[in-house]
């Protein structure tokens, strides 16, 4: 009965009692509306997208060689027209290094936050899915990882392998997965009880996609969150390498000019200040959208 | 008419910190083609755990041993490997789960969701599989199917989603239908419309269904054929109107004596309402059951006597179709 009343009412769309709200929105999608009324998260993106234009463009207008010397050392900022940072302390262009070094440091940020990620995902997703024997055994791996020395582990690994970019990006992805892992692990623990785990399970879904396309999904919002942050943790992971002088000494990046000025920053404190300060920036802006990103996912959070 | 469904002697017991617990003990019965199988009991009687076994959906890890035969046509699908298994389940042996709020991914669209069991089971093209979730919706009467397919789960109420759930169950033409309590979680106007679609289902594809629910006021009105489990056993089992009619364990009768009687009349005059009956204890713990010599209702029943406590009833056949697991009903 019920039935056949339900059929005849979407016959006749004038019944307002049968009308659905007309939006309809995915979860990503609404996440998205609340982080962009978030006035900091917004900053923070805009402070990131100043500092990838910068880096990206600002060769284009200004494209001098980071490793040229070109006029004395040790001149302060705005001081000699044309150097409008001032020098170092061999007298190679500040303006210059910054430019070209802002590649090099958000290249390597975010291809080990990437790599971070998957590893730790990854491992996480396998470990907590499966459980029992596999989950000892993973776990057992994460935590190795974890308690190992992170700095001198990636120092080992790069003075083996020779300090390139590429060695750079894999030592820092290598020791810093351990916490990605266990988030996706606990999150993996947590839904594959839940029942449309189970209902999936009852369509005849194999371990494979329900892993993949079931759990992964509703997982994503906290890694989302953790791989922004460990954009951050790359960047500052990257600085302090070429500060202990263990950056790729072919590639400028503002670590390498804060590590090659840090023995003169009594005499000349610029040279170490102004990349200092944009990692800052980009630190503090991908923080920013990752507290967004937190309060999106959150609905918790939200109401606050 | 042949059999669909045949269960031999299931025997599950699980691992637990208590040792090794009996769930469900020597549970039989048959299923044929189109018909409704209610299974009665409270919670923790094994019903939601009878049909777990048969979907083959247990945790492993929970699992010491599971004995006996489950026929599905010629199969036993115990005996299948995992893969072969698969290709039934959702496909020819289908289920609803008890909460419709949280047995739906909230990340995917329900048209996504439908599409992928069809995709899953059927050799068709998205944009086919897309037409067929849309008849499927509208088979299930949710209005203006076509929209619908791009809502989200946390857009629908209760009564909607569950629709969704059985549209999914039903999408690959079942043979069997397992409906555990697929109303506990709905309000009672919502409940009387699903079972009408469950009615009209199975009348139209022949589907048989398994309607799991505590609620013996649903299975006098929709089932064939009634099995009542206490403690992970079928203590009783007959045609309908036979444990309605003369039930004859004192579980099956007290549970009867459960259902509510409203007396308009009665109450009209002024009469106080007849006070709802109920059981007096509790089902006893998994890991007491496996250490009980006797019957496992001992403990509850009115008419318990000595060898309740010492000897574990057999199944007593009363008639050709009906069975009872009580030792009054010795002779």
């Amino acid at each position: 009965m019920n039935v056949k009343n339900n059929s005849k009412n979407s016959k006749n769309p004038k019944n307002p009692k049968k009308s659905f709200s007309e939006k309809t929105q995915s979860p990503l999608k609404e996440a998205w509306s609340v982080f962009i009324r978030n006035k900091s998260a917004i900053a923070g993106l805009f402070i990131l997208g100043a500092i990838i234009l910068l880096t990206l463009y600002g060769q284009l207008f200004y494209g001098e060689d980071p490793f040229e010397i070109k006029w004395l050392p040790f001149t302060s900022p705005g001081t000699e027209p044309g150097f409008l940072l001032g020098t170092d302390y061999l007298g190679r262009d500040l303006l210059a290094g910054l430019i070209k070094g802002g590649g090099p440091t958000l290249a390597v940020g975010f291809s080990a936050a990437t790599l971070t990620t998957l590893i730790g995902m990854s491992m996480g997703a396998f470990a907590g899915f499966f459980g029992g024997k596999i989950d000892a055994f993973l776990v057992k791996i994460t935590e190795f990882f974890q308690v190992l020395p992170a700095l001198l582990f990636a120092m080992v690994l790069i003075a083996v392998f020779s300090p390139k970019v590429i060695t750079i990006v894999l030592a820092i992805g290598m020791v810093s997965w351990p916490a990605t892992a266990r988030l996706t692990r606990t999150e993996f623990l947590r839904i594959r009880e839940l029942e449309y785990v189970t209902a999936a399970r009852s369509i005849g879904m194999n371990n494979f996609r329900i892993m993949f396309s079931v759990i992964l999904p509703n997982a994503l919002p906290p890694l989302i969150v953790s791989a922004t942050l460990s954009v951050g943790i790359a960047i500052l992971f990257e600085s302090g390498l070429s500060f202990l002088g263990l950056g790729d000494p072919n590639v400028m990046s503002w670590g390498l000019m804060i590590g090659s000025n840090r023995n003169y920053i009594l005499e000349a404190w610029w040279p170490v200040a102004v990349p200092g300060v944009f990692i800052f920036l980009t630190v503090l802006s991908v923080s920013l959208i990752g507290d967004g990103l937190t309060d999106a996912f959150n609905p918790k959070l939200r109401e606050r | 008419m042949a059999d669909l469904l045949k269960i031999e002697n299931l025997e599950l017991k699980f691992n637990t910190r208590h040792g090794i617990v009996k769930v469900l003990d020597n549970i039989s019965f048959t299923l044929k083609p189109g018909e409704i199988f209610g299974v009665a009991g409270e919670s923790g009687s094994g019903k939601s755990m009878t049909a777990m076994a048969l979907m083959r959906l247990i945790d492993k890890k929970l699992i010491h041993s599971i004995q006996g035969k489950i026929f599905f046509r010629d199969t036993n699908l115990l005996e299948l490997p995992e893969k072969e298994f698969r290709k039934l389940r959702g496909n020819k042996i289908a289920m609803i789960f008890q909460e419709p709020m949280t047995s739906l991914n909230p990340v995917f669209s329900i048209g996504f969701q439908i599409t992928e069991t069809l995709l899953l089971h059927q050799n068709l093209k998205p944009k086919e599989a897309d037409e067929k979730a849309i008849d499927l919706l509208a088979r299930v009467g949710l209005p203006d199917p076509k929209k619908r397919l791009k809502n989200y789960p946390h857009e629908l109420s209760g009564g909607q989603r569950q629709r969704v759930m059985i549209a999914m169950a039903i999408s690959c033409r079942p043979d069997v239908l397992i409906a555990d309590e697929p109303t506990t979680a709905l309000d009672t106007t919502v409940q009387a419309q699903i079972f009408d679609l469950l009615l009209d289902i199975q009348q139209e594809l022949n589907t048989a269904i398994i309607l799991i629910t505590h609620d013996m006021g649903v299975l006098a009105q929709m089932a064939d054929e009634i099995a009542v489990m206490y403690a992970g056993r079928i203590v009783e089992q007959g045609l309908r109107d036979q444990i309605l009619d003369t039930p004859e364990h004192p579980y099956t009768q007290s549970l009867i004596a459960c259902i509510p009687k409203v007396d308009v009349r009665a109450e009209a005059a002024g009469k106080p309402p007849a006070d709802l009956s109920e059981i007096a204890g509790v089902v006893p713990p998994l890991a007491e059951l496996s250490t009980l010599k006797g019957c496992s209702f001992a403990g509850r029943c009115p008419k318990v006597f000595d060898t309740c406590s010492t000897l574990k009833p057999p199944h007593f056949r009363l008639n050709k179709t009906q069975t009872a697991a009580c030792h009054l009903l010795e002779k």
